[in-house]
């Protein structure tokens, strides 16, 4: 993978993308075209033929243009990129403001075999931008060249870390066999996907129910209302194993798709990972920019012991940009302890100590859900009927489960390097982030926890907001200070 | 968007009806309530404040929901003075300190006269940048 292609000069993309850049731009007509296209298939005269004739017409001529106006070079560590066919725009990127580069190929782009670069710039919302399609070796050159300027200016950091480095660089870390695949798609947290249908149906049947009610009422008790609540029930179940079979079906196809071929790739400085059956991903994220760790299992994903584990880096606006983390799923524990490892060149991730938070977080929950159940018994004795208020009955036991195992869950850990939050309810839950990539910390406190002198801890990072609730209030200053005293003091750049 | 707040408002109004006989009570209850806002509103104030310490800066606030945000100068992105018209009529400032923690974290101090307000967000710029130089 030496310098083969020179890119000081202006050059273009690969011919590949005229087809490409027409396809995107039809795309966009169509969508906006919809309407008037429903509105004139039927009565389509001569006219509306020619003028749509043109319009596509008028699409080549213009993808053909913009792909001759499309220009690229890297002049002194920086990418300039020259486009535009009716205004003339030039951008300059240097290589340190990129964020990270990732390729995609979509079945077109492997049959034509030229991928997609999306370049992410760690400016404001609309800095990434698109080469349409490049050959396979200019994309993987062009890329190493913007790695390999990358590394110069961090050369004193990376002789340290040659030293302590346990993976090679290309090592492959962990890859999805097809046998993982089926056991990822089979273990999707099904229930979640299924609660808002069953939610749905609940509300259909009740509002039916009324219907029913009022056309008995009309009609002087002629049916039995037994026979409709146990239809109903007979509805309720055979919709709810169709569902789940139609659920399980979807996720397996979904997840093989999605994560095909899964591969995670230790490069120099960071992590590359491909996946993908019909649009090939490569995402590449830098050491620099990861932010933060966060693996978890679910109740099903507990019984092949596997997680999935997302990568987050910094993201520049507050909507969540595509590609700007990388996901991973199917991961053993050892896979994760390998990949912090590498990250971490050894294993100062590892925290022993955890502290839980206040059990009033708890009593709290319960006194609250008690109050619940004992206002929703009492509003069963003057409704009887009410299905709604079963439901919550039924439900009240479930939530307090629910905040019991989130209290014995829920844990905060930290050493001179990481800090360490545990939870979830059912499932096993970590987020794990460097304390000198904090941007800052909040302390907060609901009027019940100023009286017993209780506080939640709140740390912003770059790639999202994570908190620690129910901490005694000098425990969590305590925390407060140190976390401060680590970023004022740390010497290395959060990004 | 607006149509729908007026239907709504109407639509809540219609279902309101049955209180009509009961108007004086009604007034009374949403004075009562917009006094107690008001003066939740000032006790806040009252317990509002900020410190600027050597290399962080502390914002606390509310009265109810209480919160104490500290931000160190060495990850403050951007800071700038904003003031609205009302503000700009009754002659106050607010500086606004950006991060790259997503909006929630953005710090933002209000009713500073505005010599203060500049004076600081100069001062947060400079400590900004020596900070960073010297760890």
């Amino acid at each position: 993978m030496k310098q083969i292609y020179d890119f000081s000069m202006p050059s273009r993309q690969s011919y590949a993308a005229i087809p490409l850049i027409i396809y995107k731009l039809y795309k966009t007509w169509f969508k906006i075209l919809l309407p008037f296209l429903v509105a004139t298939i039927f009565s389509a005269g001569i006219t509306t033929k020619i003028i749509f004739g043109i319009l596509l017409l008028i699409g080549v001529v213009f993808g053909i243009v913009s792909f001759f106006r499309y220009t690229f070079q890297v002049v002194a560590e920086e990418l300039i990129i020259k486009k535009g066919v009716f205004k003339r725009s030039k951008m300059v990127i240097p290589f340190e403001r990129i964020q990270s580069i990732n390729f995609k190929q979509s079945i077109i782009h492997q049959a034509l075999s030229v991928v997609e670069l999306e370049i992410d710039t760690a400016g404001s919302k609309g800095s990434e931008f698109e080469l349409y399609a490049l050959s396979n070796k200019k994309a993987e050159s062009l890329r190493s060249t913007i790695l390999a300027s990358k590394r110069i200016d961090l050369l004193p950091k990376e002789e340290v870390e040659i030293k302590t480095s346990i993976r090679h660089i290309g090592e492959v870390l962990f890859q999805l066999s097809f046998v993982d695949l089926l056991k990822v798609g089979l273990t999707q947290n099904h229930l979640k996907s299924a609660l808002l249908p069953v939610a749905l149906l609940f509300w259909l049947q009740n509002t039916l129910q009324d219907v029913d009610i009022n056309l008995e009422e009309i009609i002087d008790k002629n049916i039995d209302t037994d026979q409709i609540i146990n239809s109903s029930l007979l509805i309720l179940g055979g919709f709810i194993i169709v569902y789940a079979i139609f659920s399980i079906l979807i996720s397996l196809i979904r997840s093989i798709i999605k994560y095909f071929e899964l591969k995670f790739i230790r490069i120099t400085d960071g992590f590359k990972v491909s996946y993908g059956l019909f649009t090939k991903r490569e995402i590449t994220i830098k050491d620099s920019k990861i932010q933060l760790f966060h693996w978890r299992d679910n109740l099903l994903r507990k019984i092949p012991k596997i997680h999935s584990m997302e990568i987050k880096q910094a993201s520049s606006t507050t909507v969540k940009q595509k590609g700007s983390s990388i996901h991973l799923a199917g991961l053993s524990q050892n896979h994760i302890n390998v990949t912090l490892q590498t990250y971490f060149k050894d294993d100062p991730y590892q925290v022993k100590e955890f502290i839980s938070p206040s059990e009033w977080l708890l009593i709290r929950q319960l006194v609250i859900l008690s109050l619940l159940l004992v206002a929703a018994i009492t509003a069963l004795f003057y409704f009887p009927n009410e299905k709604i208020i079963i439901a919550g009955i039924l439900l009240i036991p479930f939530l307090m489960i629910r905040a019991y195992l989130f209290q014995q869950k829920k844990k905060i850990g930290m050493n001179e390097e990481v800090i360490h939050i545990k939870g979830g309810h059912f499932a096993n839950d970590h987020l794990l982030f460097q304390t000198y990539k904090i941007q800052g910390v909040a302390i907060k406190q609901s009027p019940f926890q100023h009286r017993k002198k209780l506080a939640s801890i709140i740390f912003y990072t770059a790639a999202g907001i994570k908190r620690m609730p129910y901490l005694d209030l000098a425990q969590a200053k305590s925390i407060r200070d140190y976390v401060l005293m680590v970023i004022e003091t740390d010497k290395r750049d959060w990004m | 968007m607006l149509l729908f707040i007026g239907f709504g408002v109407l639509y809540f109004l219609k279902k309101l009806a049955f209180l009509a006989p009961y108007t004086g009570l009604v007034i009374l209850a949403v004075f009562l309530f917009l006094l107690a806002l008001t003066w939740i509103r000032l006790k806040r104030f009252g317990s509002m404040g900020y410190q600027v310490r050597h290399h962080d800066l502390v914002f606390k606030d509310g009265f109810l929901w209480r919160s104490e945000i500290a931000i160190p100068f060495v990850r403050v992105q951007h800071s700038e003075v904003t003031q609205g018209p009302i503000a700009r009529w009754m002659g106050y400032s607010t500086l606004k300190l950006y991060t790259a923690g997503g909006s929630q974290s953005d710090l933002s101090i209000p009713a500073l006269l505005p010599e203060k307000a500049e004076k600081l967000k100069a001062y947060i710029a400079q400590k900004s940048i020596a900070d960073e130089a010297d760890i």
